[in-house]
């Protein structure tokens, strides 16, 4: 086979998956900002007239930069407390030459193979006000009252954090590439005691795939919304939940559709600003 | 300071777990709405949950949904993968980018996308509508283990096999198949779990007429809290456990939701 | 007419050029070595030849065959890879049998074949092995015999003995060498180690940037060298300046010495020395302007030879002598010494333009 005719049966393979996605991913996708100028009759109807009302809805409220802001946030404290927990993890299955490694590897990415739902109902079980953590601690006699861990904005976070952790786990394990267990046998030959040689070699080197890490957790963050809807009871309003909301209990399609498109370009942005500060250390 | 840092460990997988082990333990409560500790243990929540047809019906379209949506993706997502895998500079990183942009998308905002151009064509709570919609949604997985897989185990074995005088074809069925079949498998079970998991999307397209396991579990749970979701969940946890141990033991797991390249 | 003729053979990686118009001719039966530095382009020149690369122009002829249109799978060469790339899945059995089953062999006679290429390469014991259970000389082994097993008409080696260990690599060289007498396959050997081209081959190409430097049998390399790059790149060799006086004499800088040499244009030169052309003698009482001298500054015994390095007007100088030599003991560091040579070992070039 000569070269060209290699090339062109490589195409042809190719070619069912790239046209699958052109309808079924591309074409929604446009779609969406030509849904975003469409007409949203009242009662959901929608009359195909260009027309920028819903862009301008969109930027007069101000409530839609409350969703920003609770959307952000949300994502910054679960990402952060989703490392905090996956850091430890990371370092100790990187680092073990146990035989168990490869099951506690399984044990730490678990919650990918689980359906969000489920996950959360946990979640509903642990932090409720008869669930597992305020049932053993009145059981235990340290509190009166059940401490409100559900259906608000700590229950979220937490909840959210869980579902982060593979992602933080995996990254971190990526970037520890470049941990080699000479250089810090070499700080210790040099007088570090373990606690600095964590500080001062391990966490530097370990910083890019933290920062990865961070990433991933916040793009998924921001995109989540099994968990705000169900362990914030409804009273949680993030971008997520808000697309959603308009698309079916308001029913203004168009709405939802400028909503989205200030999503994705959100996530662009934080991508491109990820990619700026990497490559300037880089 | 190692006993520190191995309690810290612990702590850290205790929290990663633990919805997941509270959820079994709950199956096996005997009240009738949760709350802990149980006063009792009892089976009877397994035997509510095996009487609830509807749960049955959505079990059997979920399954149903996902096998065919691991054939579709698999169909035309190994080929593009070898496309893409074979392929050299720019082309092959812009393919690649291509076919695995479903998964920068937000779940919500897929599925709008898809409810904006179904509705038109009456493909919302249908059958075909959502495996689409799952096709597009696990279509990445596919691309990345697959081009993972193509890439690193089988390039040189195929150079060699044609300086044998394989031709082109018989290099595939002889050599590259044999060799990337742990990655098919673990493709193949990535797309299922993936499909049979999918939940938001899906709410997005489903409807009175259609709806599958996962979506009937988050109606459930936003309106009642008993054990029986409880029992449901931990079917099901069983069931994506045993898919587990089978792609851990052909590529392993890392090697399955890692970044290829 | 050669049994392969390659003509003005250009291949480029992507927009880099790596071979530039390569022409060379193999006989029947040969056994050449491409040699040359990373990146010189020798593995390249092996790949076009067996199909695997493009060359951007230029002809490759088998045979009095073109070769240059046929798909890889239908050029009839045996490559042996670099890392082997056995197939995982097979038996040591099944992976030389599989060029057979392209041909359409049935299991009688190609079982027989099979057997016969094992014992080849004394792996017969091994035939139901996977290639994972295998060391890395046995693997080997086995990538040998799955390509002389289907009688090519070319053989092709890729550095395959550079994952090896020293002693491991030695004993194949002898045995590599001995079944090529044996199967009289003509083969085309590339290898970065001069060593391994010099005791195996018929003949050696010598690569760099992409282009023959020098081409001809061990011997002939090493005595005679085309230019200060293949002079260099083979064994060792010592440096000295000088100026040529046009008429057949040779005076070294920064010394009054005279020696006759060959007749070059008047001007400065570049001389070159093989350590072991060069005689180290006690200083005789007579100053002599035909002999060079200068202390020992340093002394190494490596088992066979030593090596003596001393220090002269014209730069430090290593000296060769077999270990076996009754001088071995006489010269020690810090003596001085006189050094000479034969005007016929001295390997004389214009000197080349200075680097930037």
């Amino acid at each position: 086979m000569t070269a060209l005719s290699q090339r062109h049966t490589m195409a042809m393979i190719l070619a069912p998956a790239v046209l699958f996605l052109a309808g079924a991913f591309m074409l929604p996708l446009l779609n969406l900002g030509r849904l975003s100028v469409f007409e949203n009759l009242p009662g959901g109807a929608i009359r195909e007239t260009l027309t920028l009302a819903n862009y301008r809805a969109f930027l007069s409220d101000s409530f839609n930069l409350e969703l920003t802001r609770n959307s952000c946030l949300i994502a910054v404290q679960a990402s952060l407390l989703a490392l905090l927990v996956g850091y430890p993890i990371a370092l100790f299955l990187y680092r073990t030459t146990s035989p168990w490694r490869g099951l506690l590897l399984v044990a730490a990415i678990s919650p990918l193979f689980v359906s969000g739902v489920v996950r959360v109902f946990g979640w509903l079980v642990i932090l409720g006000d008869t669930g597992f953590i305020n049932g053993g601690f009145k059981w235990l006699g340290l509190i009166d009252r059940p401490l409100a861990l559900i259906f608000n904005w700590t229950g979220v976070v937490i909840g959210l954090a869980e579902g982060l952790v593979p992602f933080v786990v995996l990254a971190l394990i990526s970037g520890f590439g470049r941990l080699d267990q000479n250089i810090e046998d070499a700080a210790a030959t040099l007088g570090a005691d373990p606690l600095r040689r964590f500080l001062t070699i391990t966490l530097p080197l370990s910083m890019p795939g933290i920062l990865l890490a961070f990433l991933i957790g916040f793009v998924v963050s921001m995109s989540a919304y099994v968990s705000p809807r169900i362990l914030g009871g409804g009273r949680i309003f993030v971008l997520a939940t808000e697309i959603y909301g308009q698309t079916f209990e308001l029913n203004n399609w168009p709405l939802a559709a400028v909503l989205s498109l200030y999503m994705l370009l959100l996530l662009v942005l934080l991508t491109l600003a990820y990619k700026k500060l990497t490559e300037r250390s880089a | 300071m190692r006993v520190i840092g191995n309690l810290i460990v612990a702590l850290a997988f205790a929290y990663v777990l633990a919805p997941i082990l509270i959820v079994v333990v709950m199956s096996f409560s005997i009240d009738a709405y949760i709350v802990f500790p149980p006063s009792g243990w009892s089976l009877k929540w397994y035997g509510e949950l095996w009487q609830r047809k509807e749960f049955h019906d959505g079990l059997m379209v979920s399954l149903k949904i996902a096998a065919m949506v691991t054939a579709t993706a698999l169909i035309i997502g190994v080929p593009a993968a070898l496309a893409v895998a074979r392929g050299q500079g720019r082309w092959r990183d812009l393919a690649y980018a291509y076919l695995t942009a479903p998964q920068l998308v937000p779940a919500v905002v897929l599925g709008l996308m898809l409810l904006l151009v179904f509705a038109p064509f009456r493909l919302v709570a249908t059958l075909p509508g959502v495996v689409i919609a799952h096709v597009v949604v696990t279509m990445p997985f596919v691309i990345r283990i697959m081009v993972t897989t193509f890439s690193t185990i089988t390039a040189d074995c195929e150079a060699a096999a044609a300086t044998l005088g394989a031709s082109p074809l018989k290099v595939f069925f002889t050599v590259t198949l044999p060799l990337s079949a742990p990655g098919l498998l673990a493709a193949a079970a990535i797309a299922f779990i993936v499909s049979f998991d999918e939940t938001v999307v899906t709410l997005f397209l489903s409807g009175p007429r259609f709806t599958t396991l996962p979506v009937q579990v988050f109606n459930y749970v936003t309106t009642k809290t008993d054990p029986l979701i409880a029992a449901l969940s931990t079917v099901l946890l069983v069931f994506t456990a045993l898919l587990i141990a089978a792609v851990e033991r052909s590529i392993g797991i890392v090697q399955a939701v890692s970044t290829p390249r | 007419m050669a049994f392969v003729e390659i003509r003005s053979l250009h291949v480029s990686y992507g927009k880099t050029q790596v071979v530039h118009g390569l022409s060379l001719d193999i006989e029947r039966g040969e056994f050449l070595a491409l040699l040359g530095p990373s990146g010189c382009g020798k593995t390249t020149v092996l790949r076009a030849i067996s199909g695997l690369l493009q060359p951007s122009s230029g002809d490759i002829r088998v045979a009095d065959t073109n070769v240059v249109g046929l798909p890889v799978h239908k050029r009839n060469m045996g490559y042996v890879f670099q890392n082997y790339a056995l197939f995982p899945h097979m038996s040591v059995a099944r992976n030389i049998a599989y060029g057979l089953s392209m041909r359409g062999l049935g299991s009688a006679e190609s079982g027989k074949r099979v057997q016969d290429v094992l014992e080849l390469v004394r792996m017969s014991t091994l035939s139901r092995r996977k290639p994972k259970q295998l060391s890395g000389g046995q693997q080997q082994r086995v990538a040998l015999a799955r390509a002389l097993v289907i009688e090519p008409q070319l053989l092709l080696l890729d550095e395959c003995l550079s994952n090896l260990d020293a002693k491991l690599r030695e004993e194949l060289r002898v045995e590599i060498r001995d079944i090529q007498k044996r199967t009289g396959v003509t083969t085309l050997f590339v290898t970065h180690d001069q060593t391994e081209a010099m005791t195996m081959c018929d003949r050696i190409a010598i690569l760099d940037h992409g282009r023959i430097a020098q081409i001809g049998n061990p011997r002939d390399i090493y005595e005679r060298p085309n230019s200060p790059f293949v002079a260099r790149f083979i064994g060792r060799i010592n440096e000295i300046s000088g100026q040529s006086n046009g008429a057949g004499g040779i005076s070294l800088d920064k010394t009054n010495i005279r020696l006759p040499g060959p007749v070059l244009r008047s001007g400065p030169v570049l001389i070159m020395l093989r350590p072991h052309r060069i005689t180290i003698n006690a200083v005789s009482p007579a100053a002599a302007s035909d002999r060079l001298t200068g202390t020992i500054i340093r002394k190494t015994f490596i088992g066979n030879m030593a090596e003596i390095a001393v220090q002269t007007a014209v730069g430090v100088l290593v000296v060769e002598i077999s270990a076996a030599s009754a001088d071995l003991d006489h010269h020690q560091q810090g003596d001085t010494v006189t050094l000479t040579w034969s005007a016929a070992d001295m390997i004389v070039f214009e000197p080349e333009e200075a680097v930037p």
